[in-house]
């Protein structure tokens, strides 16, 4: 049934509920059910429950009769309508303060059993459109009785209820009334309750039977055969490890989703069930007899696979399993039982996750027991052998197979913890509460990863290893570093001896990232180089992409602490700015226009990191801008017209962004002071850069902040040493080397070699004397226009190597003969010639043309001659190219003609 | 001794292979003599020359009835072995009597051609020469024939002859084996390995030069990234050996092996202190280099010598970045002078002491012209070492070699050099000089490949004509049509 009915006959019954007259129940009903009840219906007019307490009364008389003869296409005509009565808004609503009518239930009841007990053979009787409507009748009888199966209980239990009529209507009403009041009270949103249990919709379907089946145990024994051809995929499912769990919790979600509402509602129904169930001592379900009296391991075990085998349907109930388990738990004996019992209810308490809910914190480390007790049930017993389900492993004497998959449970135990981790405020008490959780972790998984040792599962062993390290690798302030690292580099070495591709790789860049939060450049960077992973970063998958970021970052930072400024600025380029994803400290910025895409927003929510791990994105900004400008200052004077210098993108950005506004605020940001540092810094001031620099609010995210504050002070004074003499070289004769020393507080020995560089790369135009210590400057620097002569003779050369492919392309390379051209001295002699010459041609071109082709063939200079004249034009851009002053326009629209 | 690279070189290399390099260490008398016996006795004992080890023993006093136990057995096994590939032995030597009968001709009938060109007449050979008898096993019986086992027992006998030192012989069975066994890849790799030490250690250098390539190919195109690093690692070591002790003139490719990035990663990783051999390979390669050339190989060892300062350094490195990064050109001078002692030292490099030493003088000279303007030359002879008498001349020659604008004043006792920037007009111009050239090569193409398309149409034309013979009149107005038809591209273009 879809949304639009149910909302709007809701509103509709709002307004009915205040008059409860017959009419619109007359009315209601005859649009409902068939046309005999009408007439009687019309004639009598009785108070609305009476009313539908009749028609229900008819319709089980008409079925039993029906029922007697095995008349199925009557009995699920009646059936049809009884749903339709029962679905109906308005008698819904009589229902909920009455109850069901018993004669409802009880028709249903009839139908059930009927239909349950018919033998093949009497099926065999039936007819053609007799039988067509029975098996129409078994999907229809599954859905309606599982919504009803509270209520049908009583009568399952004592199937005497149903024979004598009358006093069992009392009865039931009295109880049914009772429970309902109960629920009533508990429950006060159950209101909604029947629109949405409305059978007709498949969707709903789902839900509201998987209420059923969990909150039914009388059921339980009936609903079995049905079952059992699905078994093998659910129990399977609970041993293969993580991947299939994520699977199964999606589809779970799916479902547990949308309807939220239900599932509260569901917990609220299974304990009116209870109480139900408790208050008559005839009914009791074997759960809460099992309470009472002890059961036997055989039985437990028979309970527990039942338990298994629905795990992990959607319409299990997790929560109503776990009190089963636990309640089993506590009986069962004998060590091999309660791990097989302990390994279930583990699991199951898993399913109280799901993707995007964590599981709660008690239930988290109600788990973590439950493996810790798995794990000293597996070291007490050490004839137990623990194996994967379907994997047989060769027993010795004496060994028993357990099976489970203690690695899969710790790695979700750790996502799990992870998750719950991301849901909370970073940072606030609850977090670091949380926070304190990780050494339950950690121990437990040094001790699996020792038990996965002892039993030669190295490879588990090792996927064990790297969560330890992805626990520890980004921690900077350790109470003992030497411990921190020696455990690190022990678990690596162990990785790399046992782990897959994969793991390695992981854990090269936790080693890489560790090694540069603790200032090792040369060795981070080493390995980053020894592991060949930026070679490919994009064959990875993404989490290991993220970790690869991460360590680049960080790499990045280090080499900022270091004092190399250029590496800095590489690692670091690309992560600035509203690129959060890439580090799983955010999400992807979408552009407004594109549709969001929820499920790449879920997959991106699940990775981000939790928060005590991020690098902080304001650091990552800031070392980058002071880096580009370090780079970009210096280039920009060198060549402030030439755009191929411009290469730290996001400063230059920056820069660009705020130079154009008018009124340039006064510094607050990081940024607007790293703006006017590079001011000063272009002026040539390193002092006031310094003092720019070190009112940046970074520092205080820098260990060891006064040396790196050093070592970024001396390279500010020789970047700005160099921007000076591109700047003001122009200005000077002659320079003393001990007077830009003495400006940029260098030592001399610095300055000379850093001239000496500029020299020898052709920066600055410029040489030394020796005798008086002093530069030379010979010339001035390009100017604007011998910049641009020199860019327009580039694209020109450029231009012509277009033409040159465009001619390959058309005509082949075998046409252009480069041996047939006469050398390049004769060009300005032929010139004015070929000028002169073709006015005499153009009068009949064509056929001088066709002459000279055919009858001088050999002759080239005849071909020269002639070619020249097309490229005359060419030519005289030729002659103005060398000449940059002419007028260019012209030139190119030659060239285009000519081409 | 400091600056010894024997023990780290070692780490990388054979056995076999460390021998050379520690007898040297004797000559330079670098280490205590007892030292380097005792080390020399420990190497050989790994290896399966036991006569030698026996003799080294020997003379050291050394317990020998170890070594000679060992001695008879690896000969047993080698008997064994080589009965088990009597067969490849066979085809091996006939192959081998070939290649000398055919060589052995060859010289003959140079000879004869020779004694005829020498006595003017043309003599008849009356005497056929014996044609060489072609190897009656071809390979592909060979491979018919071989069975795994024999392979395997063909690969171990190729390395026991070479861990008892018979290189040639290892290198035979070698190279059959690899020609035997085309789809093994690891196998292969260890068996061009092995090829490439035999040719070093028999002084096979032609063949071993060209072992390096194909060594090369194998390492890329196989195994984890780290198994490849170690393997360039070993690589390196060995062509340390090819390309400086085969001759100068090969120093010139370990440059370009070791410049490939993928190279220069390793040397980075595993060894930095190949970098020596790298940058004396580089400066003394320098006369033969174009000029820009050498400035890109030298920009790039600038940078990686930067870069691993803080794993490695010694006095040649610091010589190039005192000349290159500071131009501190008095600590580059005494840096050279530490240079030569170590060079001296290095089994390597012990050859290209005084090429290196006039090359840097060289580097020392250029730069210091490339930034100075005056340069006293008292001053700079006294630096580089020169002997005043020879001065003028090896400046003149050392312009003339560089290409400097400089001229020498010799009232003031001075060089004095011109700015070698070149202006913006000098570059517009170079720049655009060949354009016009490359322009007028494309129409003639262009008219070239037109007056071909009007051939053809000729001859379509001509074949028109046939089909209608009766008519005179119309292959004439076709024939005009067409010959527009064509031109007008020509007014348009």
């Amino acid at each position: 049934m879809s949304r639009f009915y149910r909302t709007g006959s809701s509103s509709e019954s709002e307004s009915d509920s205040s008059s409860d007259s017959d009419v619109q129940v007359k009315k209601k009903t005859v649009y409902q059910s068939s046309s005999e009840e009408e007439i009687e219906e019309k004639r009598v007019v009785r108070s609305a429950k009476d009313k539908a307490w009749l028609q229900f009364d008819d319709i089980l008389k008409k079925l039993r009769n029906a029922l007697k003869t095995n008349d199925w296409v009557v009995i699920s005509n009646e059936f049809d309508n009884m749903t339709k009565l029962v679905t109906n808004n308005k008698v819904s609503k009589i229902f909920e303060k009455e109850g069901f009518p018993p004669s409802f239930l009880k028709a249903l009841y009839l139908i059930q059993v009927d239909h349950r007990d018919m033998t093949a053979e009497q099926k065999k009787k039936l007819h053609a459109n007799n039988n067509k409507s029975y098996n129409s009748m078994k999907q229809k009888l599954k859905k309606t009785c599982d919504l009803y199966a509270t209520q049908l209980k009583p009568y399952h239990d004592n199937p005497e209820l149903v024979k004598e009529e009358a006093p069992a209507k009392d009865d039931f009403s009295d109880s049914e009334s009772e429970s309902e009041s109960e629920s009533d009270s508990d429950a006060p949103s159950n209101k909604k309750k029947p629109a949405p249990k409305k059978p007709q919709s498949s969707f709903f379907k789902k839900g509201s039977d998987s209420e059923s089946e969990s909150e039914d145990d009388g059921l339980e024994s009936e609903s079995w055969p049905s079952e059992s051809d699905s078994d093998s995929d659910s129990d399977s499912d609970s041993d293969d490890g993580g991947n299939k769990w994520l699977v199964k919790d999606v589809k779970q979600t799916k479902t547990k989703a949308t309807q939220t509402v239900i599932e509260r509602k569901k917990d609220e129904d299974k304990i009116t069930a209870k109480k139900a169930a408790a208050s008559s001592p005839t009914v009791g379900s074997p759960a809460t007899a099992a309470g009472q009296e002890k059961l036997t391991n055989d039985e437990i075990m028979q309970k527990v696979k039942e338990i298994m085998q629905s795990r992990g349907k959607v319409k299990t109930e997790t929560s109503k399993q776990i009190q089963q388990l636990e309640s089993l738990v506590e009986q069962v004996t004998g060590d091999k039982e309660t791990f097989i019992v302990l390994y279930q209810l583990v699991a199951t308490q898993f399913d109280t996750a799901s993707v995007k809910v964590a599981l709660t914190i008690p239930m988290w480390k109600n788990i973590a027991t439950g493996i810790d007790k798995l794990l000293k049930l597996l070291e007490k017993n050490k004839h137990f052998v623990l194996a994967i389900e379907h994997k047989e492993p060769e027993l010795e004497k004496g060994q028993v197979i357990v099976y489970g998959n203690l690695l899969s449970l710790f790695e979700m135990l750790d996502d799990e913890f992870n998750k719950s981790l991301q849901a909370i405020n970073y940072p606030t008490k609850e977090y670091l509460d949380r926070l304190a959780d990780e050494p339950i972790l950690l121990e437990l998984g040094t001790n699996l990863q020792e038990f996965y040792e002892n039993s030669k599962n190295m490879e588990a062993a090792a996927r064990i290893a790297f969560r330890r390290i992805e626990h520890s690798y980004y921690k900077t302030n350790t109470a003992n570093p030497t411990e921190q690292s020696q455990l690190l580099s022990k678990l690596s070495t162990f990785i790399y001896q046992f782990g897959d591709e994969r793991l390695n790789a992981r854990t090269i860049l936790c080693n890489i990232y560790y090694n540069a939060i603790n200032n090792r450049f040369h060795e981070a960077r080493d390995m980053m180089l020894m592991s060949h992973l930026q070679d490919n970063p994009t064959h990875m998958d993404v989490s290991t992409q993220i970790l690869f970021n991460r360590s680049m970052v960080q790499v990045g930072l280090c080499a900022f602490r270091c004092g190399y400024i250029n590496e800095a600025q590489s690692c670091v380029a690309d992560f600035s700015g509203l690129r959060k994803d890439l580090l799983a400290q955010g999400l992807s910025i979408q552009s407004k226009t594109a549709e969001k895409d929820p499920i790449r927003e879920v997959e991106e929510t699940s990775r981000i990191l939790p928060a005590h791990m991020w690098i902080p994105i304001d650091l990552i900004e800031t070392v980058n801008l002071i880096t580009g400008m370090l780079i970009a200052v210096p280039q920009n004077a060198f060549r402030p017209f030439d755009p191929k210098f411009k290469t730290c993108k996001f400063y230059q950005r920056h820069m660009d962004s705020v130079d154009r506004q008018i009124f340039i605020a006064p510094s607050e940001t990081s940024k607007d002071i790293i703006y006017q540092a590079s001011k000063a810094l272009s002026a040539g001031d390193w002092t006031l850069t310094v003092e720019h620099i070190a009112t940046l609010k970074f520092w205080s995210s820098i260990p060891d902040a006064d040396q790196v504050r050093e070592r970024l002070n001396k390279i500010v004074q020789q970047v700005c040493l160099k921007t000076y003499l591109f700047t003001y070289s122009v200005y000077f004769d002659t320079m003393l080397i001990s007077e830009l020393a003495d400006r940029f507080q260098l030592q001399s020995s610095q300055v000379h070699s850093i001239v000496s560089k500029m020299m020898t790369n052709h920066e600055i135009s410029a040489s030394l004397e020796h005798s008086t210590e002093t530069i030379t400057f010979h010339r001035a620097e390009q100017t604007k226009l011998q910049y641009l002569a020199l860019h327009y003779s580039e694209s020109l050369v450029d231009f012509v190597e277009q033409n040159e492919r465009i001619y390959d392309v058309k005509f082949g390379t075998t046409f252009r003969k480069k041996d047939e051209m006469t050398p390049q001295q004769h060009h300005g002699g032929h010139h004015h010639q070929h000028h002169q010459n073709q006015h005499h041609h153009n009068q009949n071109q064509h056929q001088q043309k066709q002459h000279h082709q055919k009858s001088h063939q050999q002759n080239q200079y005849q071909q020269k001659q002639q070619s020249q004249q097309q490229q005359s034009q060419q030519q005289q851009q030729q002659q103005q190219s060398s000449q940059p002053k002419t007028n260019k326009k012209s030139n190119r629209s030659g060239l285009v003609v000519n081409h | 001794m400091e600056y010894d690279l024997t023990k780290q070189i070692c780490s990388y290399l054979d056995s076999h292979m460390m021998l050379p390099l520690i007898e040297f260490l004797k000559e330079t008398s670098q280490y205590p003599e007892d030292q380097i016996n005792n080390a020399k006795a420990d190497i050989l004992d790994q290896t399966g020359c036991c006569d030698f080890a026996i003799n080294v023993y020997e003379a050291l006093g050394r317990d020998t009835s170890n070594l000679k136990q060992k001695k008879e057995k690896l000969e047993n096994e080698l008997d064994k072995l080589s009965k088990d590939c009597e067969y490849i032995t066979q085809f091996i030597e006939m192959k081998k009597q070939y290649r000398e009968q055919k060589e052995q001709q060859h010289q003959q009938h140079q000879q004869q051609q020779q004694a005829a060109t020498a006595s003017g007449e043309e003599q008849p050979t009356t005497t056929p020469a014996v044609a060489p008898v072609a190897p009656t096993i071809t390979l592909g019986q060979v491979a018919e024939k071989t069975t795994p086992e024999t392979l395997d027992s063909l690969y171990r006998l190729a390395k026991l002859s070479f861990e008892v030192g018979k290189y040639s012989a290892s290198r035979d069975y070698l190279e059959v084996f690899s020609l035997l066994t085309p789809y093994n890849k690891e196998k292969k790799l260890s068996a061009s390995w092995g090829i490439l030490e035999s040719d070093i250690l028999s002084l096979n250098w032609t063949s071993a030069i060209g072992d390096i390539k194909p060594l090369q190919d194998q390492i890329d195109s196989n195994g984890l990234p780290v198994d490849q690093l170690y393997q360039r690692a070993w690589l390196i070591h060995r062509a340390l050996f090819v390309f400086f002790l085969s001759g100068q003139e090969n120093k010139s490719m370990f440059v370009d092996l070791l410049l490939d990035d993928k190279y220069l990663n390793a040397v980075q990783t595993t060894c930095p202190y190949i970098l020596r051999y790298l940058a004396v390979a580089i400066i003394t390669n320098k006369k033969k280099l174009q000029s820009n050339l050498f400035q890109r190989q030298l920009n790039v060892l600038v940078r990686v010598i930067e870069q691993e300062g803080y794993v490695y350094s010694d006095p040649i490195l610091s010589f190039i970045s005192s000349n290159y990064v500071k131009f501190n050109f008095e600590e580059a001078q005494t840096q050279l002078s530490l240079c030569e002692k170590i060079i001296a030292n290095d089994y390597f490099l012990r050859g290209a002491l005084e090429e290196f030493i006039e090359s840097s003088r060289t580097c020392i000279f250029e730069t210091y012209c490339n930034i100075h303007e005056n340069i006293d030359i008292d001053m700079l002879c006294k630096s580089l070492r020169i002997p005043s008498e020879s001065s003028e001349k090896w400046i003149v020659e050392a312009i003339r070699n560089a290409r400097f604008t400089a001229k020498i004043d010799s009232a003031n006792n001075q060089i004095k050099m011109f700015s070698q920037h070149n202006n913006s007009y000098r570059q517009v111009m170079d720049k655009t000089k060949q354009l016009f050239n490359r322009g007028i090569e494309i129409v003639v193409g262009i008219n070239e490949s037109r007056t071909q398309l009007k051939k053809t149409g000729d001859r379509n034309k001509n074949r028109q004509n046939n089909n209608r013979t009766n008519n005179t009149t119309t292959p004439a107005a076709g024939a005009t049509t067409t010959t527009t038809a064509t031109a007008t591209p020509v007014t348009t273009a």
